[in-house]
């Protein structure tokens, strides 16, 4: 189907693992296709898709870092020199900013080129959100770095440790206008970003470089912005001695953590143990700072219920009996709820605890302590030196009326599904169209009850309609599984580019993903969203990064009902009818399937993960609907808002 | 006994705003009222009458007509929390506090009436209710048009 060899067979073996099917396998793998042939079939001899024989090539070329012998380094070098030491993970990028992506690229950090800056950056908030490493984002001057700006914004609600680059014209130029593209980045992020540089001395490219790692590596993360000018990305560097504060990363920053006091701990093990139906708030710092298995201890120890919350998911498995994730209506029994590492505080009111429910917040910068939410105890700590100190303070106890309590309550939101998806297939059946929760429980029982290792697939959601449902039916059984793609900030479009970047992480196998390298990643998303981020199925399909993308079609944006009996308003809020996202997909180098039935979604999704895990082809799925199905007076049960926290959860 | 369970909440972040109106007095049919800032940014009023003994949010939902569906259902749902299969610390225990609905001109209403003088019981079962009533009755899909057009609910709103 293309030029380009997959050379690791490491991951194409691994990757049969993952698929426990093979009496289907040999039919589906005919019925598959590539593509490139389907579409060329339909075109006469229009030529096909296929991967230039460059982008194989060049990925298989060996790093060449700068040196300061000869003619030296550019400040771009030396900035990648650092990158590379400080291990950043990634970096997802729209050419723009040549000098220093190029420079990034040439020193060995894994890069990716692809369709839309804006995309990229979600790419790399997405890698992130499935490893907890740093990644970067890159662009060009003024209108890359702009189209940046929705998943920037994104990546800062989600406190995700993301590097934004960019170049930034020349200094020389300044107020000038000179040619185009001029603008002062910096006061454009300004609320989105942890720190940010425009970096004015070429001598203190390393230095800044220092400021940037030393944010995103430290406390709380979030994005860091550094813009680059061209005196800075070209000036030359043949002494290290003239770059300023040189040095390793030893000097300039520390892994020291804060440990939490022998008080602290004393009485939060006091409170616990005199709670009846203590619940932990297990926020993406446990994720961040490694502390899952240290969280599953002392849960276990004590019998303490817990619900994840934060932009990732699966930091406490949702089929573990102490889990609460999906006991929605047991939450507002619990008597105590110990908050860690959430890092976006929510208010009273907003998560669905009782008024009376005391608090304990354990986060690892003082100053965040009894923001939003008044507090019985505020502890200053890491997540991990935490709960490792608490599962040591804490005696063991058994808390069988509150465990029984949470299944009961988990049966409740099991059965609550099961009644909506039944709903949904009445209306599925009565008009020949997919109902969301039909398209949910599906996705669910091929992920999860079929031949598929469940922990296997990192699925992630968004979209209105189509995400509140796919967040019920969605599950995490390890750290880094469930990505909330609207997380927080709630934006429409990035999920298709996150879950790609996701899906180079998995690809990559890094951190939780190695058990799980190679394997496909899922994303349900909308027909509304996927307009944002569609083009990157051509990024996917350069780099063999297997995704399959469920879009749930159903011709309008999710909040159609604002334009319910206002006049001259509802043309803004439909798109043309049964327009074709799967023939978009093979128009660039993806698969494509079209479903109006659970039985046709069922076979797509089949033959999408084979194509998934055999060929590294990605699919669209595109889902017809009826835009009618989100209206629970017409369509019972129409939009169920999610509880917080747990799965679905969008929010905090 | 009230007063000092609401400023409570107040104190602890539940209400994010809170006053008292009024306290009990000749001219006021010995009635007391207090007014929070509460779910969905609304202002609640609560009044309390403790001769009577009882405590009364006059309007918990606007514009539910009480012949509707919603109404019925919600009286249901207010029901459901004295039952029996509920845990003992998530049941309101009819031998301490009662609480009822009322609709006048589609504006719901709750009253707690206590009795052997369980103020702080039945203040505390009121507001649990509403708070549930708030994020958990209105979560079911039935309602979201409801909110959307009555508390002008959107995502930027949520």
């Amino acid at each position: 189907m293309d030029d380009q060899t997959v050379k690791n067979s490491d991951m194409q073996t691994s990757r049969r693992k993952f698929l426990k099917t093979p009496a289907a396998a040999g039919a589906a793998a005919v019925a598959i296709g590539a593509p490139g042939a389907l579409f060329a079939a339909t075109q006469g001899s229009i030529p096909s898709i296929r991967i230039p024989k460059e982008i194989s090539a060049t990925l298989s070329e060996p790093p060449k870092a700068g040196t300061f012998e000869g003619k030296g380094m550019t400040g771009a070098e030396v900035f990648a020199k650092l990158c590379k030491e400080e291990e950043l993970a990634a970096m997802f990028c729209c050419p723009g900013n040549y000098t220093v992506i190029n420079a990034i690229a040439a020193a060995g950090v894994p890069t990716y080129g692809g369709r839309t800056e804006g995309a990229m950056c979600a790419a790399a908030d997405g890698f992130s959100r499935v490893t907890g490493e740093v990644t970067a984002c890159s662009g060009t001057e003024g209108p890359g770095f702009t189209h940046m700006i929705m998943n920037i914004a994104s990546a800062n609600s989600a406190r995700t440790p993301l590097l934004v680059l960019a170049s930034n014209m020349q200094i020389a130029g300044d107020d000038r206008e000179a040619f185009i593209q001029t603008g002062y980045q910096q006061p454009i992020t300004t609320g989105m970003k942890k720190y940010g540089k425009r970096l004015i001395a070429p001598n203190r490219v390393y230095e800044y470089g220092t400021y940037a790692f030393r944010n995103l590596k430290s406390g709380v993360p979030g994005p860091v912005h550094l813009d680059f000018p061209g005196e800075v990305a070209r000036a030359r560097f043949t002494d290290p001695a003239t770059l300023t504060d040189f040095y390793s990363s030893a000097k300039y920053r520390t892994d020291s953590r804060p440990h939490p006091s022998s008080k602290d701990v004393e009485k939060a093990a006091d409170m616990i143990s005199k709670a009846e139906r203590p619940i932990i708030v297990a926020g993406q710092g446990v994720f961040q700072r490694k502390a899952t298995d240290a969280l599953k201890e002392v849960a276990e120890k004590n019998d303490i219920a817990v619900v994840t919350s934060g932009p990732m998911r699966g930091h406490f498995p949702d089929d573990h009996r102490l889990s609460a994730s999906l006991s929605p209506d047991g939450l507002m029994s619990a008597d105590l709820v110990v908050f860690i590492g959430q890092y976006c505080m929510p208010s009273p009111g907003e998560y669905r605890f009782s008024p009376d429910v005391k608090t304990i917040r354990v986060h690892p910068v003082q100053e965040d302590l009894g923001r939003n939410w008044p507090l019985e105890l505020g502890v200053v700590s890491d997540e991990k030196f935490f709960v490792e100190a608490l599962a040591n303070k804490l005696a063991g106890k058994k808390r069988e009326a509150w465990v029984s309590e949470l299944a009961a309550a988990r049966k409740k939101f099991e059965t609550t599904n099961l009644d909506h998806y039944q709903l949904g297939l009445k209306h599925s059946q009565a008009t020949d169209h997919i109902h969301p929760a039909v398209m949910g429980k599906e996705v669910h029982d091929f992920l999860y009850k079929g031949d598929i290792d469940p922990k296997q697939t990192v699925t992630g959601s968004g979209g209105w309609t189509s995400g509140i449902y796919a967040g019920r039916w969605l599950r995490s059984f390890r750290p880094g599984q469930g990505v909330a793609c609207g997380y927080q900030y709630g934006a429409i479009g990035p999920d298709l580019a996150m879950m790609i970047g996701a899906g180079a992480a998995v690809q990559r196998g890094v951190g939780p993903q190695a058990p799980y390298k190679g394997a496909p990643v899922l994303v349900i998303t909308s027909d509304a969203g996927i307009a944002y981020s569609m083009f990157e199925l051509d990024t996917a399909a350069k780099y063999k990064i297997p995704v399959i993308a469920v879009v749930y079609n159903n011709n309008s944006w999710g909040m159609w009902p604002s334009a319910v009996g206002s006049a001259r308003s509802m043309h803004m809020y439909l798109f043309q009818e049964n327009l074709r996202y799967d023939k978009m997909a093979e128009g660039l180098g993806a698969r494509g399937e079209y479903v109006r039935t659970p039985d046709e979604l069922r076979e797509a999704l089949k033959r999408s993960y084979q194509a998934a895990s055999r060929e590294t082809m990605s699919t669209l799925i595109n889902v017809q609907a009826l835009k009618e199905f989100t209206s629970g007076k017409d369509y019972a049960p129409g939009i169920a808002l999610p509880p917080e926290p747990g799965v679905g959860a969008f929010a905090h | 006994m009230v007063a000092a369970v609401l400023e409570d909440y107040a104190k602890r972040g539940i209400f994010r705003g809170f006053s008292q109106g009024s306290k009990p007095g000749p001219g006021r049919r010995g009635c007391a009222s207090f007014k929070m800032l509460w779910h969905r940014d609304r202002f609640f009023e609560l009044i309390l009458d403790p001769k009577r003994g009882t405590m009364r949010f006059p309007l918990v939902l606007p514009e539910v007509p009480a012949n509707s569906s919603m109404y019925r259902e919600f009286q249901e749902f207010v029901e459901s929390r004295h039952s029996d299969s509920l845990p003992e610390h998530r049941r309101i225990d009819r031998a301490k506090a009662d609480i009822s609905t009322g609709n006048r001109q589609g504006a719901v209403s709750l009253t707690a009436t206590v009795k052997n003088d369980e103020f702080e019981y039945g203040t505390r079962k009121l507001i649990n209710l509403v708070h549930e009533v708030f994020l958990d009755f209105l979560y079911d899909g039935r309602y979201y048009e409801y909110m959307v057009e009555k508390f002008d609910l959107d995502p930027d709103k949520m």
